[in-house]
């Protein structure tokens, strides 16, 4: 394979594998908005009734742990091609710190408003997007150091939060309860708590060393990525068959459903590094995938292309249409919602393409930020 | 089609008899759980009292889930982790309880109430579910009737008579001494017996009586509660007073349904 190949072949499996991740974003979603299990499922405490709730429910596990780590890969990515483009260190992550900013805004505009239809204006709230904006502003800051320091650091956050976990607080002050879960619990003013996430954009940038830079071929990628995947679940699998340190739930047998739904809302060390391991399992077999049926795959570079657009987009159509009008909203099954994800693919592919097609002739500052 | 692999259940559920809805363990010796439905708990031995699917929304009244779990012995060495979820009418999660039982815990029977008081249900179709460690094991439903609200005339569809008396004769089971005049004396009692001539006049509702024996100062020498519930066709209620130490006068005893005073028979007591 020529190195102009190789090239063309990263920046692909990267956006397929976040379009995909987009996808199940939407699946997730459209549940949320189609499907009448959620008139009782707390997430934060999930119950259910059989194998195909649990699954619509579970594939949506992988989504903000495949963000966070596209998105932690891409900022290293985007850091190195402007310094070789000959920008300077600090104008570079300026630009970074800027995007993340850009993110965090979205979230208290845009996304918020965005589920409920748009009815109710609500900017004090954090969410995935305002989470991936933080990780991405802290990790502006320290992508220049070596990728072993950043695995060192990532490690670090990830073995100190379950004890960060044990900080007591009370949810009557709002400035504590305003820190305590922007940074490392959850609750209603945030489910993505920035500490926890911030390790996995991390660890997606040090993934980038090697997928982007280090290993040179295909058969380099898919090797590494998968000892590096089959590693995070062995170690993953040590930590909840203890018990112990690592996990919050308890489970009934190995491979059970149980073993598999620890706590989500903070993650706790186990679903980290298990989800940690789907990514990378994930983007290796995309690697294959695309060596073997690239065909197969395009479909998801659409909305890997645009990622921030799709979500905006989407949620935006679901939030009025569903939710404010009401069609339809929490009164189907497993069935309507993955209708309904047929539906809203329909919809938003075309629109994707054609808001990549404007973003890459646009010069203005908003549009290049989206 | 993987995770459907990791389920603990098979899909096809099985109704038993007391119409407990329960997702048999695939794994022979698993968890399984059977549930019913009473309006309260003995408060002595745990044992149920208005066992039934259908109850009335009533002010200060309760329904209790109690879960049977069997081969629990066989897991005892282990944490079990259990979710006891209410369901309302609109599909809704009004109340959820966890129950974690540790290692060694002989436990065999966990429950959960809910009250079903008129400020807080609604009439209407509910559910109680079962999770075992996140998976649904079991489900029943059960139905709220709307709060019974008496008024006069409603009453008299219920046509309840009261007959007092002395005592019921052990050979006949006639009773004795039928009257309103009775005479004071060692171990002596009054009864009273009410006939409720259309006890289902109020379909399936919860009839909760409170009699009442008021004194010559016009206060409650004694009062009971008696609850007859649908699955009981019973037409009759029962209550006495011991009179060896009571004072000559004129008594009443009252018949009050939820509160409204439904029927009401005077009597005297007079001195041996």
């Amino acid at each position: 394979m020529s190195n102009t190949l190789a090239v063309k072949q990263r920046f692909e499996f990267i956006d397929q594998f976040r379009g995909f991740i987009g996808i199940l974003m939407l699946v997730g979603h459209c549940s949320y908005y189609f499907n009448s299990i959620w008139l009782h499922l707390d997430p934060f405490d999930p119950l259910f009734p059989n194998w195909a709730q649990f699954a619509l429910r579970y594939v949506g596990y992988l989504c903000a742990p495949g963000f966070l780590m596209m998105n932690g890969a891409m900022v290293w990515w985007s850091y190195h091609r402007r310094v070789k483009k000959g920008a300077s260190d600090w104008s570079t992550r300026w630009h970074l710190i800027q995007r993340g900013l850009f993110l965090v805004f979205v979230q208290m505009t845009w996304v918020n408003s965005s589920w409920g239809g748009f009815k109710v204006f609500n900017p004090w709230h954090f969410g995935i997007i305002a989470s991936i904006g933080f990780s991405m502003i802290l990790l502006a800051l320290i992508i220049k150091m070596r990728w072993q320091f950043r695995l060192l650091i990532a490690l670090a956050i990830l073995v100190i939060h379950p004890f960060l976990l044990q900080i007591p607080y009370n949810t009557d002050d709002t400035w504590a309860t305003v820190f305590m879960q922007t940074f490392i619990d959850s609750g209603k003013f945030n489910k993505y708590p920035v500490l926890p996430w911030f390790a996995l954009a991390i660890l997606g940038s040090v993934m980038a060393n090697g997928w982007l830079q280090a290993w040179k071929t295909d058969k380099q990628r898919i090797l590494m990525g998968s000892a590096i995947a089959a590693l995070a679940f062995l170690l993953a699998i040590a930590l909840r068959m203890g018990r112990g340190f690592g996990t919050l739930n308890h489970f009934s047998d190995f491979a059970s459903w149980s073993f598999f739904l620890d706590q989500k809302y903070p993650p706790s060390l186990f679903m980290n590094l298990w989800f940690f391991g789907m990514v990378v399992l994930g983007v290796t077999t995309f690697i294959v995938i695309g060596r073997a049926a690239p065909k197969l795959l395009k479909v998801f570079s659409i909305p890997g292309k645009v990622p921030l657009f799709f979500y905006a987009a989407h949620l935006a159509i679901l939030g009025i249409f569903v939710k404010r009008i009401g069609l339809f909203y929490r009164e189907g099954g497993v069935m309507e919602s993955l209708i309904g994800v047929l539906a809203m693919l329909v919809i938003m592919l075309p629109l994707c393409k054609w808001f990549f097609g404007v973003k890459r002739r646009s010069k203005n500052y908003f549009i290049q930020m989206i | 089609m993987i995770l459907a692999g990791c389920s603990s259940r098979v899909e096809t559920p099985v109704v038993t008899a007391g119409s407990t809805i329960i997702y048999p363990a695939k794994k022979a010796g698993d968890i399984s759980a059977n549930i019913t439905f009473c309006r309260k708990l003995n408060k002595v031995d745990g044992g149920q009292i208005g066992a039934g699917t259908v109850f009335s929304i009533m002010e200060n009244a309760k329904v209790y889930a109690v879960v049977d779990l069997e081969n629990h012995f066989n897991l005892i060495d282990r944490d079990l982790m259990f979710h006891l979820d209410w369901i309302g009418p609109n599909g809704r999660s009004f109340y959820r309880k966890q129950i974690n039982l540790s290692p060694g815990d002989t436990a065999t029977v966990i429950n959960s109430s809910v009250s079903i008081s008129p400020e807080k249900r609604q009439a209407g179709e509910y559910s109680f579910r079962v999770y075992y460690f996140r998976e649904l094991i079991a489900e029943k439903k059960f139905e709220l009737l709307p709060e019974l609200i008496i008024t006069p005339s409603m009453a008299e569809e219920l046509a309840p008579h009261i007959t007092l008396y002395r005592k019921t004769s052990k050979k006949t089971g006639k009773l004795i001494g039928e009257g309103t005049i009775f005479t004071i004396k060692k171990k002596r009692r009054v009864r009273a017996l009410i006939n409720l001539g259309n006890r289902f006049a109020f379909n399936n509702s919860d009839l909760i009586f409170h009699l009442d024996w008021i004194g010559p100062d016009g206060k409650s020498v004694y009062r009971k509660q008696i609850g007859l519930y649908p699955d009981d066709s019973t037409s009759t209620i029962k209550s006495s007073i011991s009179i060896d130490k009571k004072l000559p006068g004129k008594y009443s005893f009252q018949l009050f349904l939820s509160g409204q005073l439904i029927a009401e028979k005077e009597f005297e007591l007079q001195d041996h």
